[in-house]
């Protein structure tokens, strides 16, 4: 795992995170789709697997560094770290706020990795007695879930997940119908999922910046130079909130395991319990360390949390771990119950990359926090333009073939639309992945009961299902409005 | 100001609708002409029958937002549903952009990655507020990356250009 040969192109795919997510306007998942292309080409898997493990991670915390220098979440599970973020900076405080960000940023992701390498191996066992009819529902929750938490509502949000298991349906089935592929055989498989989400997030985000205000991005920190000791006092600072931190990152670990949650999901929960429980709750969004610490554990702790029910059951928990673990399956680690038995070595592998590249993550946040300064003097304009050049290359690696730019510029166009509409992506994208798993477990179920669809609502495990999907729905608008206030309660 | 809201809810609603339902329409007309390979097992819904049904679904969303931008554009008095203002600087760029994007692709097949991306580069750069010679030496040397990176180190083939080659081979033969 340290051979040169794997750790050149991790820390080579940990700056790319760096610097992608520390741009406003691109996205960790963006960072995620235009890397995997370029990790096939590496000529070991391991090296590959380590890239895209490193920029997952990566891409999240830096999403903090503009976050709090210019009050621009470089990717959405930055969002709430904006709050006193970038009070602190104002007050001069900038380099202590990303310092306390990144050490936070550390211990979320180890608690996330610890808690996917003790649960999901005891999950896999229990998902061993899932079938068609759990996994019909398995993957209903998560869309749902998915829609019930977006910030747009749940009717967009459902919207999005109809969309896309509609696209999803494009190519031949199980059964051997081909359906909508307008006689293009490069449809036949489908729609290939990395040109699309590198049209979705990549394309419409140009063209977005194209169509509309050209913002000039200046600074709004304090001139005033920051003092050497106020940064070194982050880590006292953390100790002193070590309970914060932790539980945050419990918190953070439980929401990314909900298929259909994600980093911003968590890193608003965290945010709004804390300010909650805290005796300084009133001065949350005034620059409160507290306010930091919340939503940087947890944003990255969601991420290990997200592989729990990726890995067992396929369902990634948001679009970041959607795109992974697509590239998993290149890799031919399956998921599923028996990933621990089919594909054991592998899944070690990915376990031990992802603790170790927590701390790795110390250095190359360290780096991006003090060249976040260089990144701000590029032109947004060429920034944007260099980010299509590279969408196209991307969609172009993955079978050199330009119909697959061709779908990616597609994608592009729709998710520029669908957004301008205020529809969101992340339940699309889900749409996209869960679609056929969806469709094959209601098939393969109705076939094995003769078209009764009784065991989809008798089995022990499907009703519990039913009920998460209530639940969710019923707390969804809670979620969404726990973080909404919590933004409210800040201003 | 509550008008302003609610007419902007329309716009976003009529545009919305409409795409749903041409979504919609187009999914359930192709739908007809899927055909079943082999006879269907027993039980088995189709292969129609899930297209069938999640179009049917979009066609409600998307009457529902029709519903939702008549209900508001009675409220309002106001008309709903304005088309993209071409006027508007920033849809004219945006148009710009699509049918340069369109181009781009459609000339990597003739003429190659690197002079395709120059050509698209290059104008979009300046246009974008850099000076024409940043924007010459910052796209030469993005092309420069991307081929050292991807052709070089990760022998990804990027498209060479059908024109590029031919001139290439009339120039062997003279």
């Amino acid at each position: 795992m340290l051979h040169p040969g794997v750790l050149l192109p991790w820390i080579a795919g940990m700056v790319f995170g760096v610097f992608v997510g520390a741009t406003p306007g691109l996205t960790a998942t963006m960072a995620v789709a235009l890397i995997v292309p370029v990790s096939y080409r590496l000529d070991e898997p391991i090296a590959g697997l380590a890239m895209i493990i490193g920029v997952s991670f990566t891409a999240i915390f830096s999403g903090d560094i503009p976050a709090t220098h210019l009050r621009i979440p470089g990717t959405p599970a930055s969002a709430a770290a904006t709050l006193d973020g970038h009070e602190m900076a104002r007050n001069g405080r900038a380099e202590f706020a990303l310092r306390l960000d990144l050490f936070c940023s550390a211990i979320g992701g180890v608690v996330g990795v610890l808690a996917l390498m003790l649960v999901a191996p005891q999950l896999a066992k229990f998902a061993l007695k899932f079938s068609d009819f759990e996994y019909f529902w398995l993957g209903i929750c998560g869309l749902c879930i998915s829609a019930a938490v977006s910030q747009t509502g749940i009717r967009r949000g459902m919207i999005a997940v109809e969309v896309g298991m509609l696209l999803s349906t494009v190519g031949t089935d199980a059964q051997g119908a081909v359906r909508f592929t307008f006689g293009n055989m490069d449809l036949y498989n489908g729609i290939e999922l990395i040109p699309a989400m590198i049209g979705l997030f990549g394309i419409s985000e140009v063209m977005r910046y194209v169509a509309g205000n050209r913002q000039t991005i200046e600074s709004e920190s304090s001139g005033r130079a920051k003092k050497r000791r106020e940064a070194d006092k982050a880590l006292p600072t953390l100790w002193r909130h070590k309970w914060t931190a932790l539980k945050s990152a419990l918190l953070g670990t439980v929401i990314g395991a909900l298929p259909g949650a994600g980093a911003d999901v968590a890193a608003w929960g965290a945010y709004g319990v804390a300010q909650k429980s805290s005796k300084n709750g009133r001065r949350f969004g005034k620059g409160v360390e507290e306010g930091v610490i919340a939503p940087t554990s947890a944003n990255n702790a969601a991420v290990g949390g997200a592989w729990i029910p990726a890995l067992v059951f396929g369902v990634p928990g948001d679009a970041v771990t959607a795109i992974v673990l697509g590239a998993f399956m290149v890799y031919e680690i399956v998921p599923g119950p028996q990933i621990f038995e089919r594909s054991g070595e592998q899944v070690r592998a990915i376990f031990q990359i992802a603790l170790v590249t927590q701390f790795l993550l110390l250095g190359a946040g360290w780096a991006g926090i003090k060249l976040f300064g260089q990144i701000l003097k590029l032109p947004r304009g060429a920034v944007m333009v260099a980010v299509t050049v590279f969408s196209v290359v991307g969609a172009y690696a993955m079978r050199d073939n330009v119909f697959d730019i061709w779908v990616m510029f597609a994608f592009g166009v729709l998710g520029f639309f669908l957004e301008s509409k205020r529809i969101p992506l992340a339940p699309l994208i889900l749409g996209l992945i869960l679609g056929p798993l969806i469709e094959e477990s209601l098939r393969d179920g109705l076939t094995k009961e003769g078209g009764s669809l009784a065991p989809f609502f008798t089995r022990p495990i499907c009703l519990a299902l039913i009920l998460s999907l209530v639940g969710a729905f019923a707390a969804g608008p809670a979620i969404r409005k726990w973080g909404g206030g919590a933004q409210r309660d800040s201003r | 100001m509550r008008g302003a809201e609610e007419n902007t809810n329309s716009d976003s609603s009529l545009g919305l609708g409409v795409f749903l339902i041409v979504l919609a329409s187009v999914a359930l007309v192709l739908s007809r002409g899927v055909k079943v390979l082999g006879f269907a097992q027993e039980g088995d819904p189709g292969s129609k029958a899930f297209p069938v049904a999640l179009a049917g679904l979009l066609m409600i969303a998307g009457l529902g937002e029709m519903v939702r931008w008549v209900t508001a554009w009675r409220r309002n008095d106001a008309r709903g549903g304005k088309l993209p203002d071409l006027k508007h600087a920033g849809t004219r760029r945006l148009l710009a952009l699509l049918l340069s994007m369109g181009a781009y692709v459609f000339l990597l097949g003739p003429l190659g990655f690197a002079s395709a991306t120059l050509l698209f580069c290059v104008p979009w750069m300046w246009a974008l507020g850099l000076h024409w010679r940043g924007s010459i030496g910052l796209t030469v040397g993005l092309v420069v990356l991307i081929e050292v990176l991807f052709a070089g180190v990760f022998q990804v083939r990027l498209p060479e250009g059908t024109t590029v080659l031919a001139i290439d081979r009339f120039m062997i033969n003279l």
